[in-house]
């Protein structure tokens, strides 16, 4: 196990050096350099150099590289652009109710996609998994802006239960009413993210669960006489968890950054809606650090998932590896 | 004392006494603003984005503002002189005092021209650079000295650049990585705020230049973030926020306007305008015939009414109509004509070929890349309407949509393209400021025109100090210009700004901030 956990530690830090070199050279290569696409060109040269300068955009690309990656191991993200504050500090303003906002969509997500996606395996073919199909085909199907304004316009306008936008009535209150007014805020982003991402863990859970019930070992234990509940709980829900347990971790990585178009809609202060400002501002170290962040997310929720599934089933930490 | 002054005296105490209660009685209400994009960051002389100095502007008024005709009329400033010889310019600050109660001086201002020059921050520095040196008069009054004369050295920096506070800035050597604290001399002050989230300014009771002297009325103004203008529309209906600090799209109005009793929406028109440029790079665009043939083909009714859906007017004049002075003379660009176009081709010897239906002269086809970036509003469908048109006359035009990295590339630094079409934020100062654009050295001249007739008349709209002889000179200018036609302007958009109308005193003046103007806000009321 232990070899097991190094190979794979080894391969992530590859991935994350990786990625730090792709975000790196993609913002680099791209047609116009920072300053020309973020400042008036009516500034005069000089003013212009001493931006590059500034941000250190007057070195040759490999000393900027090197330099970044040595601010790096020390923590330093560099500056923004924009608001000219430590990148490190913006991420870490958003980053909160991006958690947020992830771990309640999550949370929600398997408790009520776990059990809907098994009862549906078993009754297959039945009504409730008719239904059941339909509505994931709908909710995975369904364009976020379109159905983020439906819920504005209902909750938010016409029956005025739910607030519009932003994470709280500014400014802010103290004790419970400060918590109960983020939770009042939260609801609608949460619902939004929550159907496409229960319909996912829906999805996976039922056809893996299908897989498995046909598997020879589960007829054996109905064989011995065992009832349904015992057969699902002890042999067919931890076999049909893989997928469902990998496809999760995936999801923590995607709405890391992912919630873009739902952060900006409902005005969320959090990681996503911070990539689409910076996206317009043409704020390159701000996306530099979020994309970084995102892909270390990515890559230790894939780590956390190898080593969940290699818990969960030890052909894999056996054979050394995953199919 | 006269008995009439005695009157006149205490029918003023009256009239005072009067007023105050009325005062007091607008004084209240908490004004929620509702705008696009997040500030950059407070300090507006560090930042260069409009969202900042939005915010900022009711907390850091500017010395100058604009008034219905576009013109700069001091605000913070009391009084200021221009020599004949426009190189020496004596202002004097109004009475006023930072928020944390150090007064407000000439000092400052002395202050903020070395400041900004010294550590190349932004606007500040290029429009300080012009200053040789300063004479502090009084503690009010200062007089700037300039190298060569600039008419319009006060209405940019006065316009453009807020005063950077002494007292917090001359101990800091890193002005980009400053923490500012926001403390401003406005009728409002930061209270508190939080990036990305919302903003919220207090009343200055007894600010000096609002209400006879007793400050603004609104308790507070707060600003909160709304990305998308059509979630911004749902919480004005949802009563969650009052007024659009940020202009809104057409659909966003017409939401509005469908409650009438509950909102309004406040239209004025753009500093900025539309245009088509022409690369003086390519050969056939070099030829005045083809420019011209060209300027005939824009449909600007179409562009106007179509395009941007009612939201613009239409732009038949080199200078924008805003400056109502200068459009008077009514010197136009060639009004829309494919009929006149085609003539105009064919004399010049650029024949029309019946299968392709499209003209060339020795050969050489009468074909066009338009370049647009994709994230100008409205802009598919205006070039839709020019490309139509053009072609309608045998010009073929290809279009190129591109993104604005792309474009700053290619337009900006490289200058490869034939034609592009975009909208300028704002031209401010048209009567002196053109030369930013137009002269052949100007860094936003991307066409590469060059005229010395036009570069002299630009010169001389710097330096006349006497307004109507600016206008005279604007007017050779236009003359020339519609003759040459480097480029054709085409719209002005209108920006557009909702508001409830259970809030009071609304007034809009061309401007950058709608409604949120400091010297409108002052005014507005809680019903």
């Amino acid at each position: 196990m232990a070899e097991y956990i190094f190979r794979r530690l080894m391969k992530s830090l590859l991935t994350v050096f990786i990625s730090i070199m792709l975000t790196f050279l993609i913002i680099r290569l791209m047609p116009a350099d920072p300053v020309s696409l973020m400042v008036d060109p009516k500034l005069s040269p000089e003013v212009q150099e001493q931006m590059r300068k500034n941000f250190g955009l007057d070195k040759p690309i490999y000393t900027q590289f090197g330099i970044y990656l040595l601010n790096l191991l020390k923590g330093d993200l560099g500056y923004s652009f924009k608001t000219r504050e430590p990148v490190i500090t913006v991420l870490m303003q958003r980053l909160p109710w991006t958690i947020l906002l992830m771990f309640t969509t999550l949370i929600m997500s398997l408790a009520i996609g776990l059990p809907v996606g098994i009862t549906a395996a078993k009754r297959r073919n039945k009504l409730f998994d008719r239904v059941v199909n339909v509505l994931i085909t709908l909710a995975i199907s369904i364009f976020i802006p379109f159905i983020s304004f439906a819920f504005l316009y209902l909750f938010g306008y016409r029956l005025g239960l739910l607030p519009t936008g932003g994470a709280y009535t500014p400014p802010p209150t103290q004790g419970f009413a400060y918590v109960l007014d983020v939770a009042r805020h939260s609801v609608l982003p949460t619902i939004t993210l929550f159907l496409g991402n229960s319909a996912t863990v829906i999805l996976y859970s039922r056809n893996s669960m299908i897989d498995v019930l046909k598997e020879d070992y589960i007829r054996t234990a109905f064989a011995k006489g065992w009832d349904d509940r015992y057969v699902t709980r002890k042999h067919a829900l931890k076999n049909a968890l893989i997928p469902t347990v990998t496809v999760t971790g995936l999801m923590i990585g995607s709405m890391m950054g992912g919630a873009i178009m739902t952060e900006t809609i409902y005005a969320w202060p959090g990681v996503g809606r911070l990539i689409y400002d910076s996206v317009n501002a043409m704020d390159y170290p701000v996306l530099q650090g979020a994309f970084l962040m995102l892909s270390i997310t990515v890559v230790a929720m894939n780590f956390i998932t190898d080593l969940v599934v290699a818990k969960i089933d030890p052909r894999i930490r056996l054979s050394g590896g995953r199919a | 004392m006269s008995k009439n002054r005695i009157v006149t005296f205490v029918s003023l105490l009256l009239l005072a006494a009067a007023l105050q209660p009325l005062v007091a009685q607008k004084v209240g209400g908490d004004l929620v603003v509702g705008i696009t994009g997040d500030p950059y960051n407070l300090a507006t002389w560090i930042s260069n984005d409009l969202n900042s100095s939005l915010v900022m502007n009711i907390a850091l008024p500017s010395m100058m503002s604009i008034d219905e005709s576009g013109n700069k009329v001091p605000y913070i400033i009391k009084d200021y002189k221009i020599s004949s010889d426009a190189k020496v310019f004596t202002i004097t600050l109004h009475d006023l005092k930072w928020h944390d109660g150090v007064p407000l001086t000439s000092e400052d201002l002395a202050f903020t021209s070395d400041y900004l020059v010294k550590y190349k921050l932004g606007y500040g520095a290029d429009m300080f650079s012009n200053v040789d040196h300063y004479e502090i008069k009084d503690a009010h009054t200062i007089a700037f000295y300039l190298k060569k004369p600039q008419v319009n050295f006060l209405s940019q920096v006065g316009f453009w650049i807020d005063i950077v506070p002494k007292h917090i800035y001359e101990k800091v050597t890193d002005p980009n990585t400053f923490a500012y604290n926001g403390v401003g001399y406005g009728p409002y002050k930061l209270k508190s705020y939080k990036k990305g989230e919302y903003y919220q300014f207090e009343r200055v009771s007894n600010w000096s230049l609002a209400s006879s002297g007793k400050g603004p009325y609104l308790d507070t103004i707060t600003f909160r973030v709304y990305p998308d203008p059509n979630a911004l529309v749902l919480a004005m209906k949802s009563g969650e926020v009052q007024v659009s600090g940020s202009p809104l799209p057409v659909a966003a109005q017409k939401q509005l306007l469908a409650d009438p009793n509950k909102f309004g929406v406040g239209k004025v028109t753009s500093l900025g305008f539309g245009y088509f440029g022409f690369s003086y790079k390519n050969a056939m665009l070099k030829d005045p015939v083809v420019r011209k043939a060209i300027a005939y083909t824009v449909d600007r009714d179409a562009i106007v009414n179509v395009a941007k859906q009612g939201g613009a007017i239409k732009m038949d004049t080199p200078v924008s109509p805003v400056y109502k002075d200068l459009v008077k003379s009514q010197i136009k660009y060639p009004p829309f004509d494919i009929a006149a176009a085609g003539k105009l081709l064919e004399d010049a010897g650029y024949k029309l070929d019946s299968k392709t239906g499209l003209r060339s002269k020795n050969g050489e086809p009468l074909e066009f890349e338009l370049i647009y970036r994709t994230t100008t509003v409205n802009i598919d469908a205006i070039v839709n309407i020019f490309k139509a048109n053009a072609e309608k006359a045998g010009i073929k035009i290809n279009l190129k949509p591109v993104d604005p990295a792309t474009y700053t590339d290619r337009v900006v630094k490289q200058r490869n393209f034939d034609i592009n079409c975009i909208e300028w934020g704002v031209i401010d100062d048209a009567d002196s400021s053109l030369g930013t654009i137009y002269r052949s050295d100007a860094s936003l001249n991307f066409m590469d025109y060059k005229n010395a007739t036009i570069d002299q008349l630009l010169d001389q709209s710097l330096t006349e100090p006497d307004y109507n002889k600016r206008v005279a000179i604007i007017n050779k200018f236009q003359e020339e210009f519609v003759k040459e036609l480097p480029v054709i302007n085409a719209w002005v958009s209108i920006n557009a700004y909702g508001y409830s109308k259970s809030y009071e005193g609304w007034d809009l003046t061309p401007g950058l901030y709608g409604f949120l103007d400091v010297k409108d806000i002052v005014n507005v009321y809680k019903k």
